[in-house]
């Protein structure tokens, strides 16, 4: 079988093999492809070559990812407060919650928005319960009869 | 009969069951007034076309255009239901169905993704597609409300069981919503508890209800 020798830590290696088996960096393929993966190399292999290692790699490096500011407290009790007036604040939580849900970077705001999805619907639901059932009914009642609740 | 008196039982919890204001099939009323009927036609409808397109494990919700859209939905039951009752406008009950249904079909769109929806790993499968699937399940709903409506095909005991199983179905899910933000060991437990809850919010609102008819509040709307 024919072997090559591991550009970053020298060990007598297969020639077909894509990771190290030694130091487990990712190698070049003779023909063609160029990795984009940073090689992992362990701690007593870091100085072997690092200067050169690091020249080669720098094109290659991926670009980083931006990762937007966390939410202020502020930002979550306005939203909070928000989604319990009735109807419009249910449907404002829940445009809100989809864009907070919908980005894939911060966890918090995906636990944020879950939680203000979770109350926005059920606060509508609530609401709407009580629309049908109590509120309105009484509203009615006034308007038809408003002696009644002089009381 | 029993079913009927069962039915009309749990309908008279969540609803006011003012008979002007529901709907008759075979000389009848349904368990629930003619906007819930909307409402939960509509949600039953958009739950069917969620099991049938293989979409009960999708845990990401709708994208925002789609959100706007769906949203506007419910402002034409919020704007019946306003106006009607501020006494600007008379309602009838094919408006209130229509709006009614218009209301609930987004609900378990946005409630299914909520309940699968993982904070700690990305979410892949979307429970809408596209536009057309909005249309689709807009036109499906319309079509099942006027089948209520009109009241041939579907027969009175089918029709009030769909409604009312729908109903505790999604009280159910939004409690479950709830008691999964808390830690629970197991999945057994996170579902008992939501019964448990889910029991005892329909006594207050039995208790609450007898307590309104009590008082007399639907009286005058009789």
């Amino acid at each position: 079988m024919e072997s090559k020798k591991c550009e970053f830590c020298g060990e007598e290696i297969d020639s077909t093999s894509k990771r190290c088996p030694y130091c487990g960096s990712l190698l070049k393929e003779e023909h063609g492809n160029e990795y984009v993966e940073a090689p992992l190399i362990p701690a007593g292999h870091q100085e072997i070559e690092q200067g050169s290692h690091d020249v080669e790699n720098k094109e290659y490096q991926p670009a980083p990812v931006s990762v937007p500011r966390p939410l202020g407290n502020a930002i979550k009790v306005l939203f909070s407060i928000i989604a319990v007036i009735p109807g419009i604040g249910q449907l404002t939580g829940i445009i809100a919650s989809i864009i907070f849900m919908s980005d894939d970077r911060d966890t918090d705001r995906k636990s944020f928005g879950k939680a203000l999805l979770a109350a926005s619907l059920i606060l509508f639901a609530i609401w709407g319960m009580c629309c049908v059932l109590f509120s309105l009914a009484a509203i009615g009642e006034m308007m038809s009869n408003p002696g009644r609740f002089n009381y | 009969m029993l079913l009927e008196q069962i039915l009309s039982f749990l309908g008279s919890i969540i609803c006011h069951q003012i008979p002007e204001r529901t709907i008759f099939i075979d000389g009848v009323p349904l368990p629930v007034c003619a906007r819930d009927t909307g409402i939960y036609t509509g949600v039953f409808v958009s739950l069917c076309f969620i099991v049938i397109s293989k979409r009960w494990n999708s845990d990401k919700p709708v994208k925002l255009t789609h959100a706007l859209i769906l949203c506007l939905m419910t402002f034409p039951m919020m704007l019946d239901g306003v106006s009607s009752y501020l006494g600007f406008r008379e309602s009838s009950n094919l408006i209130r169905i229509i709006t009614g249904g218009l209301f609930g079909f987004p609900i378990p769109v946005f409630l299914i993704a909520l309940k699968n929806y993982k904070v700690y790993e990305p979410n892949t499968k979307p429970i809408l597609k596209s536009w057309t699937e909005i249309i689709i399940l807009a036109a499906l709903v319309l079509i099942s409300v006027f089948i209520v409506y009109s009241g041939i095909i579907i027969p009175l005991w089918a029709a009030a069981s769909i409604l009312i199983g729908t109903m505790m179905f999604l009280l159910y899910n939004l409690v479950l919503v709830i008691v999964s933000f808390l830690p629970f060991r197991s999945r057994f437990y996170r579902n008992l508890a939501a019964g448990v809850v889910f029991c005892l919010f329909m006594a207050v609102m039995h208790w609450f209800d007898i307590y309104m008819r009590h008082i007399g509040l639907f009286a005058g709307l009789h």
